[in-house]
């Protein structure tokens, strides 16, 4: 008798093992999920300094002596929430920094509503962001902060940068789209023959959950069928099902984005690619990216689908400045601030880039009172969603 | 025998007429005694000579009428039916324009074009009376959600379509493999064979022009509904004396440029101080 060429019996006997082992799995699973779980992100102590409306600056506490004179100041993008770079201890981008040395300020834009739907770029820049780094500098008695942006609070920087470049020592961006004229990614493509007029006039302000649908849709097969599967193959291991959640917890934490910003935001940069080409009017004035002279550090990954490569690559060939550098890692969007792996390239990184551009000790800072005293649990939203 | 049932009648309401003429009437008794008066004067014109046979004329007239207006009404009735049997038949005449072979890529266009042109026409009728710009309004409504769910079935029909074709991809290349002798040996195997097929499908039609025109127009057609709807909330709004989403933007707006207005004005101030 022939061997036969599929042993039937032999995938039947794995099949029936692999339906004993999952169902032990979800037995496990489903009693973990019923425990307490820690699933707390943005853990990370810090001070409420200053407030306008909706937007706080957070200054971190520190937990190392300080490396270098001059503060940081993190811009986070107005899609998602800046409690992504503090997820967990010990995957902590805010962390990294502090024990690093750095004095670290971060921007919170909280949770637009609908009055806040006529605020423009030139309000988020030149209103909020100069205001609060007028206030860091006053603090620090220091002419010059380092400014770091996160995707489009990477783009403001950049224009902020342009426009202010005598308040901005270093600039460190970080997948940041400032060239939006390509095909690499979806959301280049689609957002070219969107009507954003219409959709500002209906909506006001851009509804954080449609534009999380958005997100979804770029890639459905991964984000919303086999990261599910990943979950449920790992749901009974303790720490993966806590971490899993966390980052849900992050990810679906979408404030709405003003209207006004969202249609500039997609008309000059989607649409007119107009920052790249120093076109870009702000507050009435052009936004020249010559005028980019102090040292700027440029990462971006090379699996980006959101912000890819391409439309983060220019940006250092565009800028005045000589004193520039690509750093571009083996990661995804969100991978640069959470996987394991970047987190020891990325916070090393910029440490050292900064310090070797920092000129003096750091001076004792002005003592003021914090505008409101936070506890670590205080900025723990359990509804929030991601940044 | 008609003439001394008026009598007793004439005679009983007359003791109600008889009040006190100097009371005031209420309306309801005014119309009462307008109503009486009336039902009088019709009796007394059938208690004449000659009445009674015109009468008895005119029931024998009454089936005869009857029948007329029935016919009448029957005729309206199979007119209007004919008219939808006629439409009916149009629906059937555009639906074959697509060939029901393919019913799945064709089901939506059939269902837009019948939609258009044979059940949004009811929902454009114009409105009449006082409350006819709320029942356009209303009618609006309806019809932008109607074409809503169709734009977004649509959608969701291009969405499906990567898993039906990765999932016939799949069981091609599982024949290939089991002709060969390499099935898979664990159902892991099986879905990373099937996610990788199905993330490769997806790609494509989202960077195909069907797909982003499709989206281009979903989006449209949502926010056409999402305007409509916020009119018609409007209305109720102001029946309940609710500021409406316009109002409300129209002062925000106003805070917002006071608010920016100051800014300067404190920027200048500080700067003069200085």
């Amino acid at each position: 008798m022939d061997t036969p060429k599929i042993s039937v019996d032999l995938i039947l006997e794995k099949l029936a093992q692999e339906a004993e082992a999952a169902r032990r799995k979800a037995e496990k699973g489903s009693s973990i999920l019923l425990e307490a779980l820690d699933t707390t992100i943005a853990q990370t102590p810090y001070d409420v300094v200053w407030e306008e409306d909706r937007v706080r600056l957070k200054h971190y506490r520190p937990v190392a002596p300080p490396r270098m004179k001059t503060p940081l100041l993190v811009v986070y993008a107005l899609i998602n929430r800046e409690t992504m770079l503090d997820l967990q201890p010990g995957r902590s981008v805010v962390q990294g920094l502090l024990q690093n040395g750095i004095d670290l300020y971060m921007v919170d834009w909280g949770y637009p509503t609908r009055k806040d739907r006529f605020l423009t770029i030139d309000d988020h820049v030149n209103g909020y962001m100069d205001t609060m780094v007028d206030f860091i500098r006053r603090q620090h008695r220091v002419p010059a902060l380092n400014l770091m942006g996160i995707c489009m609070g990477g783009t403001f920087s950049v224009i902020y940068a342009a426009l202010h470049p005598e308040k901005v020592k270093n600039l460190v961006t970080t997948v940041t789209p400032t060239h939006f004229d390509t095909d690499q990614g979806l959301l280049h493509i689609w957002m070219k023959g969107v009507d954003v007029d219409k959709m500002v006039d209906t909506y006001g302000n851009m509804p954080g959950d449609l534009l999380n649908l958005g997100f979804l849709l770029l890639n459905p097969a991964r984000l919303m069928i086999d990261k599910y599967v990943g979950f449920f193959e790992n749901m009974d291991n303790r720490a993966v099902v806590e971490n899993f959640i966390r980052m849900e917890k992050w990810i679906f934490d979408s404030p709405d984005v003003p209207g006004e910003t969202f249609r500039q935001f997609i008309k000059d940069g989607y649409q007119k690619n107009l920052l790249i080409q120093s076109r870009m009017e702000v507050g009435g004035k052009g936004v020249d990216l010559k005028k980019i002279r102090m040292p700027v550090l440029n990462f971006y990954g090379r699996y980006d689908h959101l912000v890819p490569p391409d439309a983060c690559a220019q940006l250092t060939k565009t800028v005045g400045s000589r004193d520039t550098e690509d750093v571009c890692l083996d990661t995804g969007h969100i991978g640069i601030y959470v996987s394991s792996k970047c987190q020891k390239e990325f916070v090393p990184k910029i440490v050292d880039w900064l310090a070797k551009r920092d000129d003096g000790k750091p001076v004792q800072q002005k003592k003021t009172r914090p505008a409101r005293k936070k506890s670590r649990k205080a900025d723990t939203r359990e509804n929030a969603s991601p940044a | 025998m008609i003439r001394m049932w008026t009598d007793a009648a004439s005679a009983a309401f007359g003791s109600r007429g008889g009040m006190d003429p100097s009371k005031k009437k209420d309306r309801f008794q005014a119309a009462l005694d307008a109503s009486t008066s009336t039902f009088f004067a019709v009796l007394s014109a059938m208690g004449q000579s000659g009445s009674s046979d015109a009468l008895l004329k005119s029931t024998a007239a009454f089936p005869q009428a009857w029948m007329k207006m029935a016919n009448t009404a029957l005729q309206a009735f199979s007119d209007l039916q004919r008219l939808w049997v006629e439409r009916m038949s149009r629906i059937h005449a555009s639906t074959q324009a697509y060939q029901f072979e393919n019913l799945d890529e064709n089901v939506f266009k059939i269902w837009n074009e019948v939609y258009e042109k044979e059940i949004r026409p009811y929902l454009r009728v114009p409105q009449l009376g006082p409350a006819r710009f709320y029942q356009e309004r209303f009618n609006e409504t309806l019809d932008a959600f109607n074409r809503f769910q169709t734009v977004l079935g649509e959608f969701f029909r291009l969405l499906y379509l990567p898993v039906e074709k990765s999932l016939d991809i799949l069981q091609e290349t599982l024949k290939q493999k089991a002709e060969a002798g390499a099935l898979p040996k664990t159902s892991k195997e099986f879905y990373q064979e099937w996610i990788k097929i199905l993330e490769g499908h997806f790609m494509t039609l989202f960077k195909s022009e069907e797909y982003t025109g499709i989206l281009k127009n979903t989006l449209d057609v949502m926010e056409e509904f999402l305007e409509k709807r916020k009119r018609l909330v409007s209305d109720w709004a102001r029946l309940f004396c609710l500021p409406t989403q316009d109002e409300m933007d129209a002062l925000y707006k106003e805070i917002y440029l006071l608010k920016k207005r100051l800014r300067v004005l404190e920027k200048r101030t500080s700067s003069g101080q200085r």
